[in-house]
């Protein structure tokens, strides 16, 4: 019933906002003024973006390979060892010393020791292609056709709040804007009634909302978020979209209010005054929008089974996935789904990795065959993997350690080829030593696969010009399809 | 083995040295294609010149980049090119992406081997293109001169100025041939300077009957100009309630700074003097306790900062808090980006890297991060400093401070040990140190593993089987994390078959010590340690301990060497004895770990308001520091004395007593005289708050990369005039504020527009956006909900950090008071472009984004100020004026008035929710939230 409402709202919207977008191509609009005003790209100015909402840019810098990403975060810092780096030393080697220094700064109990843990799950491989996988990730492992291993991923940041920091924005210190901002700023929108960035119960602790902002980009492109740490409510929306009041008076209440705002601005000729007006248009569009995005009620039960949905144990992440893969198709360009922060087995290796995955799995690979099978996969780029990866020695009797030295994060989809593995680690999975490939070297390809040279996406703040990945980054370009 | 094979190589070398030729042939043959394959791309004139060093040359290696030579001909060992290729640092691995194939790193060390020939003889002098600054040029630049004496200009419209101001300001506008703006109405100026001075709508009951000078001064003297000019010195601040960063600790005690500037503001504290104290409050001298309690408080400007305190690397954390100070410092204060230096001499602008190191030494010499908190060991906490107080609570307060300090040392140390040593030597054991298994020893010859008995460190120890007496050794080779005095002491099971004179060498900073310990003596500690001695160990120096074998008869045991620092073994000692019922001592010592947990837990919160505050202190290692090269903590370049960027002091470097951090001078360096460039910028920040844009347009940069000023004699002639009142905020803003050149309508449509469209002359008033705290504030303010007393805490009841979703609906008192939590603000706030704490933000960005627009259609807050306007307007004869009059500062147009009684009439619910929605779109209005 209220959806009917709402669509009779949205054509009288419709109608009101062309006559909006006719009046205001009169106006006298500084470049400034236009890149503050409206959620769009820098690329392109807000009425352009607004009136060509339906096409997509053609990428900032050169074609593009993939339209959109969807990050699956798993905050914590999943093993490498024991998921996608098969290591057939450290199974041999288990319980024996490492034969070279652990790495610096690490909890001096688990270094001094330095015993190698091999992996208690068991590792075969899978599919054409015949990448190594563990019984860990039954369902993905099934999909490793799919998949680009990166297996010489390292990071900056031993620490979980330096390292969470350094994957979403570049930076394990200072305040910078996220990745899902910088593309939202290259960009802009595929769809002006949805915000370009959207993270899904984004991480609320170590650096928690930094890791979704716009730091010094304007403020437009920063994440908007709905649900927090890794939980999504049933009834999780964006902030002050739900009016609670009756539509048809909303709509009274907008036509007087918007009478006096147009007013007003005859009188002042002040162009953020003709802003407000624009984004009172589109919150309203996307109040009537964004609520059916966001139900995933009506996707039919075998989609929904697909992801896990209704299973207590895959519940909670299906539906994270399932409503990435609706934002994805609607146009955002950035789409974060985030665990919550379970991945940090310091002990108790088995347990917890066998519970987070388990809750994690189904849903993953069941988004990787909804997209493939709508054709989304081929422009949609996925990429896995926590903030770092876990030592191969023990730490106190069954756990593992912080390790942003080497580790894997898988990429799928998008552009990148399917079926392979990147780069190696050593015998044991510790240090990556082959192709190793940086997190600013992936920042820099996710850019580039997006049709954005990492070079030039630059933002100039405090005298200087800032960008994603900083003065580092080197496109991996031996994983494009 | 990897010296088995450089020794042959040397062999086989030292004869095919003797030709030079083959030198150069292997080279050729063999070095330069590997170069230019694997180096070239990032260390030559052609590529990059990453890190200075350049590979395409001879002079390149020799003289080598930032880390010096990169190798030393004939010495493999001694090269660092050796060193980064064969991966043996984790942070210097070449080439980066990939190790190089075995055979081509034998190449390398080969050629090293013999002597590094080669024959290319380009000079590195011809690759370089570094350039120096000219720093003499440097100072004659607009922001770095002398104040320029300033006389007023000659305008031929001479009835028009009021203020000297102006006649700067009509000057401009005539030489471009344009006339000012008419003066605003009354009802818009009252309105103007109400917002202006405090932030809030106008009272009209005050503002009717005075005139506009006596309104301007009853506002300056108000308590809530204090709040609305204090919130802008917060935001150069970076002021908050909580750590942001990686842990989002509370700040218990950052509102005595909040607090401390509102005041300052309302007392018009000298400028001057209110730097001077924020720079190095904990150092002045205080007439009376009052002050010091005052200048301790504003000193937390430093420690503000948002941290990374789970860093590892406890320098790169320090460096990184020094970086955190020095950006805030350069750009609130100086309007420059003296952080860009860090690494390299500043791209655009007149500051070495020199300068910045020479700043650097003041803050690395001054201690704001330390110990732990919340019982991680890999959680740094922060300097927290009790306040002058009458003296028994005084002492109280600090003894309450050093046993919190100390249990949580100890919870630290009994997790540690839990892990380690097993539950068995946790009582009687109570502070670790720094302890090392056998397992990390380096050992020579073979030793046997054993568990026997009992009595002993983790689940081994290791003897040497009384065979090969004499060759068999285990080596322990330490790090400590401080300086000072250890006891070193060594664990073993004790057993009569032991040998009586074990020889043990401790080489330690004072020297090598030779002892020969008997092993048969049961340890004193627990039964597991026995002390051998006290030495004296330099952090980051040699800190070995030698078990050896030789002239024993019996058994010899290794289990564990722990070093434990004097200070330590004083807590130590307490706790022993009183673990033992022989003291009447803490009893937080005796408690096991939950209750000790439970036990920091309640203190902490008794703690939390206790009179304290963020106060850095000068650290115990203060001096100089080390330049970084590339901004790389652990790249040591030369020793930097501290001083003042060279751009801005010509004079000595300041003599600094030793153990002194050298911040009182820097303060009263910072405020003298010779420092135009403060007094430029704050009387900049203060015209731009008044005037909606800067005479310089870039408030926070001051640099090349800024704007240049629009009126630089203004510029002048203000910042004289504010230095000659001694650094008074309140003359400065009246004199601006009386000026007619602030009393200017506003226009939609003028040859000025036209001519002018950013108003960069200032011959109109500009319009401007209501700030996040103006918008609330004014919401409570106009139901008369506000509350307008100072509030003190008011982030305690939030718990340990503020990462929680915070609600304030039930707080009314003014939006300063609210916590400012990183990474979480009010939302209220935050979507109106509240300053993100984390960083200066001396010019609010203004965005127009959707979720605004869905805030003022949809939050409960404004509907429910709405209908609480509506009921009082429901007993006004004309309730739609009314409104009009509350809410806008104005009566409607008729058209206005129409419309809105239109809607009221059209409505289809009673009249009160009809009035209400009214009052929520008038709420809602960009007239509202819009100031002329």
């Amino acid at each position: 019933m209220r959806k009917a409402r709402l669509a009779v709202v949205y054509v009288q919207i419709r109608l009101s906002f062309a006559f909006l977008l006719c009046m205001n191509s009169a106006l006298p609009i500084s470049r400034r003024d236009a890149l503050k005003t409206a959620a769009c790209g820098f690329g392109s100015l807000a009425f352009s973006s607004l009136a060509t909402a339906a096409s997509l840019p053609a990428g900032l810098h050169h074609t593009p390979r993939a339209k959109r990403v969807i990050f699956l975060f798993m905050h914590g810092g999943p093993s490498q060892v024991d998921t996608f780096d098969y290591k057939p030393m450290l199974q041999k080697m288990d319980g024996k010393k490492l034969p070279f220094a652990p790495a610096k700064n690490l909890d001096p109990s688990s270094t001094s020791q330095a015993k190698l843990l091999g992996s208690p799950w068991k590792f075969q491989q899978h599919g054409e292609a015949g990448l190594w996988g563990s019984d860990l990730f039954p369902e993905v492992s099934k999909r490793l056709d799919d998949l680009c291993v990166i297996r010489s991923m390292q990071s900056k940041g031993q620490s979980h709040g330096q390292a969470v920091c350094m994957i979403h924005t570049g930076a394990d210190n200072f305040v910078r804007p996220s990745i899902g901002s910088w593309i939202s700023y290259g960009l802009g929108t595929e769809n002006a009634d949805l915000p370009a960035f959207v993270s899904i119960s984004p991480p609320a602790t170590h650096g928690g909302p930094r890791n979704y902002g716009s730091a010094f980009l304007p403020a437009a492109h920063q994440g908007t978020t709905v649900g927090r740490a890794g939980k999504l409510g049933k009834d999780a929306t964006f902030r002050f979209l739900e009016s609670g009041g009756d539509v048809n008076q909303q709509l009274r209440k907008m036509d007087l209010l918007q009478a006096m705002n147009r007013e007003h601005f005859e009188r002042t000729r002040h162009a953020p005054v003709e802003g407000m007006i624009q984004s009172m248009e589109l919150a309203f569009r996307m109040q009537s929008e964004a609520p059916g995005v966001m139900d995933i009620e009506n996707e039919p039960d075998h989609i929904k089974a697909l992801y896990g949905i209704g299973d207590a144990v895959t519940d909670n992440y299906g539906r994270q996935c399932l409503l990435a893969r609706r934002f994805a198709e609607s146009g955002v360009r950035f789409i974060q789904v985030s665990t919550p922060n379970v991945w940090d087995q310091h002990s108790n290796l088995v347990a917890g990795h066998t519970k987070n995955a388990a809750a994690v799995d189904r849903p993953i690979a069941g988004l990787l065959a909804d997209l493939k099978q709508r054709g989304l996969l081929e422009d949609t780029l996925v990429v896995w993997g926590g903030e770092f990866g876990r030592t191969p020695i023990v730490q106190g009797a069954n756990g593992r350690d912080h390790n942003p030295q080497g580790f894997s994060m898988w990429l799928a989809g998008g552009g990148v080829k399917a079926g392979i593995a990147y780069g190696e680690t050593d015998d044991f999975g510790y240090y990556a030593v082959k192709d190793k490939v940086h997190m600013h070297d992936l920042h820099a390809t996710i850019l580039h696969l997006l049709g954005i040279d990492h070079l030039r996406l630059t933002y100039r703040y405090a005298g200087r010009d800032f960008r994603l990945t900083d003065v580092y980054g080197e496109v991996v370009k031996g994983i494009f399809a | 083995m990897r010296s088995l094979i450089s020794l042959s190589l040397l062999l086989a070398f030292a004869a095919a040295d003797s030709s030079a030729a083959d030198g150069v042939a292997f080279f050729e043959n063999s070095v330069r294609p590997l170069l230019v394959k694997h180096c070239y791309e990032c260390h030559s004139q052609q590529g990059k010149v990453k890190g200075g060093l350049l590979l395409d040359r001879k002079e390149g290696w020799q003289i080598g980049g930032d880390a010096g030579p990169a190798l030393v001909p004939g010495k493999p060992a001694k090269s660092l090119l050796m060193h980064s290729v064969r991966y043996e640092d984790e942070d210097l691995q070449m080439p980066p992406k990939s190790k190089l194939p075995p055979e081509d790193i034998r190449v390398l060390e080969q050629w090293i081997a013999m002597g590094a020939p080669d024959p290319r003889v380009e000079s590195l002098a011809a690759a370089s293109t570094k350039k120096t600054i000219d720093f003499k040029a440097a100072r004659q630049g607009w922001a770095f001169r002398p104040l320029q004496k300033t006389t007023p200009p000659v305008v031929k419209k001479q009835d028009w100025p009021r203020k000297e101001l102006d006649t700067f300001i009509l000057a401009e506008l005539e030489a471009k041939k344009l006339t000012p703006a008419p003066d605003a109405d009354r009802l818009t100026l009252m309105r103007r300077l109400s917002y202006d001075l405090t932030g809030l709508p106008p009272d009209e009951a005050q503002a009717s009957h005075k005139t506009y000078e006596s309104y301007v001064d009853h506002l300056l003297s108000s308590p809530q100009f204090g709040e609305k000019w204090g919130r802008y010195w917060l935001d150069l601040a970076r002021y908050a309630d909580s750590n942001g960063g990686d842990r989002n600790y509370t700040f218990y005690q950052a509102w005595r700074y909040r607090n401390y500037v509102i005041d300052a503001f309302n007392h018009d504290k000298p400028y001057y003097e209110f730097i001077r104290e924020q720079i190095a409050g904990d150092l002045m001298p205080a007439k009376t306790p009052e002050q010091r309690r005052s200048q301790m408080i504003a000193s937390s400007f430093l420690a503000l900062g948002p941290k990374m305190l789970t860093e590892r690397d406890k320098e790169k954390l320090h460096l990184d808090t020094v970086d955190e100070q020095i950006d805030t410092i350069g750009r609130a204060f100086f309007g420059l980006t003296v952080g860009c230096a860090r690494c390299h001499d500043h791209k655009f602008d007149p500051f070495s890297q020199q300068d910045y190191y020479a700043l650097a030494g003041f803050f690395r010499s001054t201690e704001v991060v330390m110990g732990t908190r919340n019982g991680c060991v890999n959680v740094a906490s922060w300097v927290e400093q009790a306040l002058p107080q009458p003296e028994p609570a005084f002492a109280e307060l600090k003894q309450k401070v050093a046993r919190l300090e100390l249990a949580m040392r100890l919870k630290v140390e009994r997790d540690f040990m839990e892990t380690v040593a097993g539950k068995k030597a946790l009582t009687k054991l109570p502070l670790a140190g720094v302890i090392y298994d056998e397992a990390s020893a380096e050992l020579v010859g073979d030793w046997k593993q054993s568990s026997l008995s009992a009595k002993r460190f983790g689940d081994f120890y290791i003897h040497n089987d009384k065979k090969d007496r004499g060759t068999k050794k285990a080596v322990f080779r330490g790090a400590l994390p401080e300086t000072g005095i250890y006891e070193v002491r060594i664990a073993y099971p004790a057993k009569g078959n032991c040998d009586k004179r074990v020889p043990i060498t401790v080489e330690a900073f004072d020297g090598v010590h030779e002892i020969l310990f008997d092993q048969t003596k049961k340890p004193s500690i627990s039964g597991l340690f026995e002390p051998i001695g006290r030495f004296h160990f330099e952090k980051g120096g040699r800190v070995n301990v030698i078990v050896g074998t030789q002239g024993t008869k019996d058994y010899v045991i290794v289990d564990a060497v722990q070093f434990i620092s004097e200070k330590d073994i004083e807590r130590e000692s307490t706790a022993l004895a009183m673990a033992n019922g022989s003291s009447t001592g803490d009893p937080l010592l005796l408690m096991d770990n939950a209750a000790l947990t439970k036990e920091l837990d309640k203190q902490v919160n008794a703690l939390k308001d206790a009179e304290l505050a963020m106060a850095p202190r000068d650290a115990r290692d203060a001096g100089d520091i080390h330049l970084r090269i590339r901004g790389e903590v652990n790249q040591l370049g030369p020793k930097v004395p501290r001083s003042f960027p060279s751009v801005l002091h010509t004079g000595q470097a300041p003599t600094i007593a030793s153990g002194s951090s050298g911040r009182l001078q820097l303060a009263s360096w910072m405020t003298s005289a010779e420092n135009a460039l403060l007094d430029r910028v704050i009387v900049n920040r203060l015209w731009a708050q008044l005037f909606g844009r800067g005479i310089v347009g870039t408030v926070d940069n001051f640099g090349v990369q800024g704007e240049k000023p629009t009126h630089p004699a203004l510029l002048d002639h203000l910042a004289a005039k504010f230095r000659a009142s001694g650094g008074s905020f309140k003359a400065l803003i009246r004199e601006m504020v009386l000026s007619r050149t602030y009393q200017l309508a506003a226009e939609a449509k003028s040859p000025r527009t036209i001519a002018d469209p950013e108003n960069r002359l200032f011959g109109r008033r500009s319009y401007r956006r209501l700030t996040a705290e103006e918008i609330r504030d004014s919401l409570l303010f106009l139901t008369g909900e506000l509350k307008l007393e100072q509030a003190a805490a008011t982030a305690l009841t939030y718990g340990e950090d503020l990462d929680k979703p915070m609600k304030f609906d039930k707080e009314l008192r003014r939006s300063i008071y609210l916590p400012v939590a990183r990474n979480n603000l009010a939302p209220e706030l935050e979507i109106f472009d509240a300053a993100n704490p984390e960083m200066v933000s001396g010019d609010r960005p203004l965005t127009t984004v959707p979720t605004q627009a869905l805030y003022l259609l949809n939050s409960t807050f404004l509907q429910k100020q709405g209908a609480t306007l509506a009921q009082q307007a429901y007993a006004q004869a004309d309730p739609v004026t009314w409104l009009h009059e509350t809410i806008l500062g104005r009566a409607p147009s008729a058209t206005a008035a129409k419309r809105a009684n239109d809607f009221i009439n059209s409505a289809s619910g009673d009249r009160e929710k009809a009035l209400a929605d009214l009052a929520h779109v008038l709420l809602a209005s960009t007239e509202f939230l819009f100031l002329e």
